[in-house]
């Protein structure tokens, strides 16, 4: 599938900025899974230096300093990208959770090495005894992997509730787990809390859904905004996608910005202000599908 | 006491009379009792020097620490008080020998560790082959992603180094932790040296140590040589006055010559650093930094850092701004990743380590999980990473239930955790004042980048303890200091500061470039100086007549001086119940000059003037900061005795008003007139404005003759031989007015402090492009001209009459505008304290 997508963020203070300096994470990532044939991003006012640099995980990101005063921001990300479609091993055939887990504690090395480091808690993903009593039912011993990682997945859909207003940026994981409900980001962030939990490696990811749904196909949850979702990684098959907001394995209709440790590592759009009290944001993002 | 007998006994025998620590190795002694060399021509270098002589000395000594300010701050401290410098009047003595493997290994080492921390933000081989295991990078907090592949200036990430050392009972120096942030002690060593070999200069000459300035000037040069031009600019980064070590910030950043900096001060445009300053923003090329990484960019690392400067990881990313050490190089520093080093340093430098660890296991393996669990009661339990910043736990003081919770404790979480042997730390002697104790020690030594391999700085930080058994001693925890002394054969060459060979052609003259905090806090030093002289002065007069008068109730001088207390806020502005007549007076005032909750009494003013001087710690000379530590001692809280009479507090103000005086004294006659004299002087001159003009106000309205208070008035202000010996004993109220106002040859009057403001106003940077006066400069000229057109003849004539009225108008109009120059000032040169705010996130 081809989209075209459009992601504004507008800012606007009550006070004067005079200085705002930025960190966003906007160009959808390139790889396998998606091939970007076009990425713009326009800034108002003018940015003093905006520049664009690759990290470790190979997601994109822009520092923009604005130096003049402001009370308005405007950020415009407007991106064409290719979906190719996903083949999912069979959950079944994958080796087990116990195995995969000790294969990357003590001195793993190469990939296993690499994968690890999606392991540990990170500052969005404490350590939680209740995520590992959360995630127990699912990871029975000697049970696939994939198989685990859906049924947990299951679970999560099941059992904790969407609820856009019941959570913001600042809710603790910990009362995710207690309330059962959020938003996606909640949803990702307790599923690799679980898998983590477990020892297995789990990332976040960044990105869009397709708000307009071709004739016939639903309208999915958190299309109206960035969405966020998780992968978990399998030897032999590498990062999985999974989106437990939706209960589906993410294949054309998701598209990936970047992939970090939590959401803090791949915050669309973040920033520190000299100035500014009194600020407003509104975010619209549109997902459109190109023939 | 001493008696006599054991005054003459000579400092040698007494040492060795010190019966050593059992089951440890004795670093003054080997086993056939003889002495190690070093001691021996430690020993002859004393030359007999007797105990008394030694207890004479070093109590001098002691002296010159305190009045250095060499403290460590303690966070804990619930007196929020700087804790004096402890240092032994003994040094511990170490030959060149020995030295010279110590050092070598030292040296392997911060190689070791900065080339392993060039693999961690690189290629992570060590990682992807098995040999470090991979969690003790990915789990530590002390691993900077955003900093992943970024290669710092030169490829250098370790520029200092230091590590903690024990000796242990068969003679083997090992290492018991490392430090890759901002290693904390050289100032301290400094400063010991300086102490020390003050103390003893026979013994230091003649036991050839090792300087220790030529490692600080390499240190310069290799920072210098980073800098990316030519005489770049070097700041160092300190948290700020708070900060536990920031004597030692100060006193480096004064010897090294370089800018002390506090975020506040730096700002980052243009993926640039700059320094804030009264001209504006002056490029910095190398950060040499005292804070931990993560505090150091709120945008990029920890966002709830309220210490960093937003945007510098950018700046190093884009490879304008050096930054020693690199940010990211605490992920070496932890106990968990001291197992492997045996492992990394063969792979990475093909070498051996030269210099053990500590045996250590860490938890996050199987086979080091199992050695510590099974054996917790002859380890020492430390976290694997020290940002996780929980205590070390010693297995030997734990009881049965202790030991179960600590293994319950690893096993949630193994790989947070390592095990270490515990040291038997080898022994040696301290004086108390009175004896030499039996003591163990431990010793900090620190290397600095030189090419490429480390210089090691010949001499360290000995910290002694009376705990034989003990894998850390963090400073925090107190104890005593020693200086370490490495003795040569040869005699020492006497050593240059100056770089060899290079003439300086270029001359310079204090400018802009100083930062706008500092210019901030001289110009609080300036009027908090002032007012605790006013303070001191109106106490002292008051004191004077509440010796001598009835009641304050009685209409005469010592009510209008209290009165006068009271509109300057140094006391409540009610009369405190319970008290009357001329003791509840006397009790009023003296509880005024003793107590700190008085809202503007001396003590709080005296506190807010050591606090500026203690926040420009570094630009103000040594004899300035040893008036500013003397004055106001006399004062601290629990100093009162209870039956001080008022003489004696009057005494006490005395001395106070005579060190206020030599503050001055410095302040006029030994200091560069830049701009940071300026505003120390501006800040002086509005005070002394403001305490004239509050007092003029209070005797104008006071009488109708308005005679009521002038003798008070002129005896504050120091002014009454002048008028006696222009006017003779007559008071008269235009004649005291005009002297205490209008005379520009006294330095006390409100016309000279008006003259001196202008010409400050009128020499400070141009904020703006016109020929127009600013606000500031307008207010003191409207001030200046009011004043000057003041009929004092038609005032002497009738003090009654309508000159009288205008006086008043003109006293309330400059008491008002007095706070309006003062902000004018703050906002045009000073502000800096502009705070950002997090962006909500999009």
């Amino acid at each position: 599938m081809r989209y075209r997508v459009t992601h504004e963020t507008l800012y606007t203070y009550a006070d004067p900025v005079q200085l705002s300096h930025n960190l966003a994470h906007l160009r959808p990532l390139a790889g396998e899974r998606q091939t970007v044939e076009s990425f713009s991003l326009d800034v108002d006012p003018e940015p003093a230096v905006l520049s664009e640099r690759v990290d470790c995980w190979g997601n994109s990101s822009h520092f923009l300093l604005i130096q003049e005063s402001h009370r308005q921001l405007r950020v415009v990300a407007k991106s064409e990208v290719e979906v190719h479609p996903v083949r999912l091993p069979d959950p079944e055939t994958t080796r087990t959770w116990e195995s995969v887990a000790a294969s990357m504690r003590s001195r793993p090395s190469g990939e296993y090495a690499m994968a690890s480091q999606f392991r540990h808690p990170s500052p969005f993903v404490p350590l939680l005894p209740a995520a590992r009593e959360y995630a127990q039912a699912s990871f029975v011993a000697g049970r696939p992997l994939g198989d685990a990682a859906f049924d947990l997945m299951h679970r999560v859909h099941r059992e904790f509730r969407y609820d856009p207003e019941a959570t913001s940026v600042a809710t603790p994981l910990a009362e995710i787990f207690r309330r059962r409900h959020g938003v996606c980001q909640d949803f990702a962030h307790a599923m690799i809390a679980c898998l983590r939990s477990m020892g297995l490696a789990a990332r976040y990811v960044s990105g869009y859904l397709e708000t307009r749904p071709p004739p016939g196909k639903a309208r999915l949850v958190g299309a109206d905004a960035s969405h966020a979702w998780l992968q978990f990684w399998c030897p032999d098959h590498g990062w999985i996608d999974l989106d437990p907001t939706n209960d589906t394995a993410p294949s054309e209709r998701h598209v990936t910005v970047a992939v970090g440790r939590d959401f803090g590592d791949v915050t669309p759009l973040k920033g520190l202000l000299l100035g500014g009290s009194g600020q407003n944001v509104h975010v619209s993002v549109d997902v459109e599908p190109l023939s | 006491m001493m008696d006599n007998a054991s005054r003459s006994r000579t400092v040698a025998d007494l040492i060795l009379a010190t019966r050593p620590l059992v089951d440890s190795w004795d670093e003054i002694r080997a086993d056939d009792n003889t002495l190690h060399p070093a001691w021996e021509r430690y020993f002859q270098a004393l030359g007999g020097m007797s105990i008394g002589e030694l207890s004479r000395r070093w109590d001098e000594a002691k002296h010159v620490l305190r009045d250095n300010g060499v403290s460590y701050n303690v966070y804990a401290d619930p007196r929020g008080a700087d804790r004096p410098w402890q240092l032994d009047a003994i040094p511990q003595a170490m030959d060149e020998d020995e030295w010279r493997n110590l050092s070598e290994g030292v040296a392997q080492r911060a190689r070791l560790l900065d080339a392993l921390l060039s693999d961690i933000y690189g290629a992570q081989s060590c990682i992807s082959e098995g040999i470090l295991p991979a969690a003790l990078v990915f789990a530590n907090p002390g691993y900077l992603l955003p900093l992943q592949g970024v290669v710092p200036r030169c490829g250098q990430w370790l520029h200092h180094y230091a590590c903690e050392l024990a000796r242990d009972r068969q003679g083997r120096w090992v290492v018991l932790s490392d430090r890759t942030q901002a290693p904390v002690g050289t100032g301290y060593v400094l400063e010991n040296r300086i102490v020390l070999s003050q103390a003893f200069p026979e013994a230091y000459r003649a036991s050839r140590v090792r300087r220790l300035a030529p490692y600080f000037m390499d240190m310069r040069r290799s920072l210098q040589a980073i800098g990316g031009r030519d005489n770049p600019h070097i700041v160092l980064l300190t948290p700020g006055p708070f900060s536990e070590t920031y004597f030692e910030h100060a006193y480096l950043a004064r010897y090294l010559g370089f800018t002390l900096a506090e975020s506040g001060d730096l700002a980052v445009r243009d993926e640039r650093v700059f320094l804030k300053t009264l001209g504006g923003l002056q490029p910095v090329d190398v950060v040499m930094r005292r804070l931990d990484d993560d505090f150091c960019d709120p945008l990029e690392l920890r966002a709830d850092s309220t210490l960093g400067v937003p945007g510098l990881v950018q700046a190093v990313r884009a490879g304008n701004v050096a930054v020693a050490n690199a940010l990211g190089s605490g992920v070496v520093e932890g106990a968990g990743l001291m197992a492997y080093l045996p492992d990394l340093c063969r792979r990475l430098l093909g070498e051996e380590l030269l210099l053990p660890s500590v045996d250590t296991w860490w938890c996050g393996e199987e086979q080091g999980l199992s050695r510590v669990l099974g054996g917790i009661e002859s380890l020492v339990v430390k976290p694997s990473f020290p940002s996780l910043r929980a205590e070390p736990v010693f297995g030997d003081r734990l009881g049965e239930q202790g030991r179960q919770i600590m293994s319950e404790r690893i096993g949630r979480d193994p790989e947070a955790w390592a095990g270490q042997g515990l040291v038997s730390m080898s022994g040696t002697v301290d004086w108390s004042g009175s004896h030499f104790r039996p003591r163990s020690m431990s010793l900090r030594v620190f290397a600095s980048r030189s090419g490429d391999g480390y210089d090691v700085l010949p001499g360290g930080l000995v910290r002694v303890s009376n705990e034989p058994v003990r894998a850390s001693l963090a400073i925090q925890v107190g104890g005593g200091s020693k200086d370490l002394w490495v003795m040569g054969r040869e005699p020492v060459a006497s050593v240059t500061l100056l770089p060899p060979g290079k003439n300086l052609d270029v001359f310079r003259r204090s400018g802009i470039e100083l930062p706008s905090r500092v210019a901030d806090n001289l110009f609080w030093l300036g009027r908090y100086a002032e007012r605790a002289e006013g303070v001191a002065r109106l106490s002292r007069a008051t004191l004077a007549r509440l010796a001598g008068e009835s009641s304050p109730a009685d209409g005469g001088e010592l009510g209008l001086l209290m009165t006068a207390m009271r509109m300057l806020g140094i006391l409540g502005a009610e009369p405190p119940t319970g008290r009357f007549g001329i003791e509840g007076a006397e009790h009023e005032v003296v509880a005024s000059i003793f107590l700190a909750d008085k809202g503007m009494g001396l003590q709080q003013t005296l506190s807010a003037l050591h606090q500026a001087g203690f926040q420009v710690r570094d630009r103000i000379s040594n004899d300035t900061w040893r008036i500013l530590h003397h004055l106001g001692r006399d004062f601290a809280p629990g100093r009162r005795q209870n039956s001080s009479s008022l003489g004696d507090v009057a005494n006490l103000l005395d001395t106070l008003l005579l060190h206020l005086s030599a503050l001055a004294g410095m302040a006029k006659e030994n200091t560069t007139r830049g701009f940071g004299w300026r505003f120390l002087d501006l800040g002086r001159r509005l005070e002394r404005s403001q305490f004239t003009v509050e007092m003029l106000s209070i005797v104008h309205g006071a009488s109708k003759d308005g005679r009521l208070g002038l003798e008070s008035i002129l005896e504050v202000f120091d002014c009454g031989i002048t008028y006696r010996s222009r006017y003779l004993a007559e008071l008269q109220f235009a004649q005291a007015v005009d002297l205490v106002l209008n005379d520009d040859g006294n330095p006390r009057s409100l016309l000279f402090q008006l003259q001196a403001m202008s010409r400050h106003l009128d020499t400070l940077p141009k904020l703006r492009d016109d020929p127009f006066p600013r606000r500031d400069q307008a207010l003191v000229l409207q001030a200046t001209t009011d004043l000057r057109l003041i009929d004092f003849l038609g005032l002497a004539r009738d003090p009654e009459g309508p000159e009288r009225d205008r006086l008043g108008q003109l006293l309330s109009r400059v008491r008002s505008e007095l706070p309006t120059i003062s902000d004018c000032i703050s906002r045009g040169w000073l502000s800096h304290a502009e705070t950002t705010r997090q962006l909500s996130r999009g």
